[in-house]
């Protein structure tokens, strides 16, 4: 390499096209990722495989490495920065750069309670994917592979009151520089339906159903937005002992039977009490096995929320 | 998929470690002492009495 040289490549470019182009449709999604979530469709033999590693990857157990599916997008308002110019002296105006891209995305599935699960990601370090209406699944392309836009901004909105003219508005802004969807731009098209299918994992909340005895609680297992007993509809799958997990001063205690309470639709935990991690009296932690482990055992798309009983 | 007799599942790891007698003692809340009995000698068949050897003499 030389010093004191310009690299003079020359501009521009050829703006022929042929009948296939693309010209991306109105957004129907968008999946949360974290900025080092990679994906490489290459690896993948037919859109089937694809999909299914979006799934798996939406599931995954640490939520380090998981993906998150948001709800469909309903109307998106374009707040975008205008290319940014300054006038030179002489009156003519330059462009300084291009505006920051700021969309805002409107939902309505989930409600106040995806309302709250999105606030938690409110300014963290976070990337996103978007689909839109022709099932291209789009983000910014690193070598071969596709990488969620980083964003300067996640944030989602308090919601907007219903005013009885209009819905209550949920809603979350993305700010990011253009230049990832526009020269970096990276896509692949997937069957729009099961991109559509995609979704975030439920969380498991755990009741207590009535007071500890020493190392024995009833607790029941409820959905954590609608606050459904699972009982009725998951009673065979989640009394298995392998689904539960229980801590003392944060070491595992293991769990010695787990059992049907019908009468108040819950489960009884029995704690091993001859554990050497078993401190009579101390606070129990109880939860459940890791998402995978739930799958196994037929409880599919669930996390379960850890309950301290004191 | 574990096996989930009547509604019960046990961690077959502690059972086995407990011993049968305390295995039982630790679940009586339960009041399927019978059916945890019976699961835990499918689990564990209790062991037969040894049978004096063929060449070990009689005194």
């Amino acid at each position: 390499m030389d010093i004191n040289r310009v690299d003079c490549a020359v501009g521009g470019a050829n703006t022929g096209f042929g009948d296939c182009v693309l010209t991306l449709g109105g957004i129907k999604k968008a999946i949360l990722v974290s900025p080092d979530f990679v994906f490489d469709p290459s690896v993948y033999a037919t859109p089937e495989l694809a999909i299914a590693a979006l799934v798996s990857a939406s599931q995954a157990d640490l939520p380090s490495d998981r993906i998150y599916p948001l709800s469909e997008i309903v109307g998106i308002t374009n707040n975008s920065e205008g290319v940014v110019t300054q006038t030179l002296g002489n009156g003519t105006p330059v462009v300084v750069r291009d505006g920051m891209a700021n969309w805002l995305l409107q939902y309505t599935d989930g409600g106040n309670c995806v309302s709250n699960a999105l606030r938690r990601f409110n300014r963290r370090r976070l990337a996103i994917l978007f689909i839109d209406d022709n099932g291209v699944l789009f983000g910014t392309k690193v070598g071969q592979t596709i990488k969620g836009i980083p964003l300067a901004q996640f944030y989602a909105l308090p919601f907007g009151v219903n005013d009885f003219a209009n819905i209550a508005n949920f809603s979350f802004q993305v700010i990011f520089n253009p230049s990832y969807i526009n020269e970096d731009l990276g896509f692949i098209q997937l069957p729009l339906g099961s991109l559509m299918q995609l979704t975030g994992l439920e969380n498991i909340n755990l009741v207590l159903s009535g007071a500890r005895a020493v190392n024995v609680v009833n607790v029941q297992a409820v959905t954590g937005c609608s606050k459904l007993n699972l009982y009725d509809e998951y009673s065979a799958e989640l009394v298995v002992a392998s689904n539960w997990k229980a801590s003392m001063n944060g070491k595992a205690v293991a769990i010695d039977t787990v059992a049907l309470n019908a009468a108040s639709k819950a489960f009884t935990v029995t704690l091993d009490a001859d554990d050497p991690n078993y401190v009579v009296g101390a606070p129990i932690v109880l939860t459940l096995a890791a998402p995978s482990v739930l799958e196994g055992n037929g409880v599919v798309g669930f996390e379960g929320v850890p309950l301290n009983i004191a | 998929m574990e096996k989930v007799v009547n509604g019960i599942s046990v961690n077959w790891e502690v059972a086995k470690r407990k011993g049968k007698d305390k295995f039982l003692a630790s679940n009586k809340h339960l009041n399927a002492e019978e059916q945890l009995s019976e699961m835990f000698d499918k689990v564990v068949p209790p062991k037969k009495p040894e049978k004096p050897s063929s060449g070990e003499k009689k005194k």
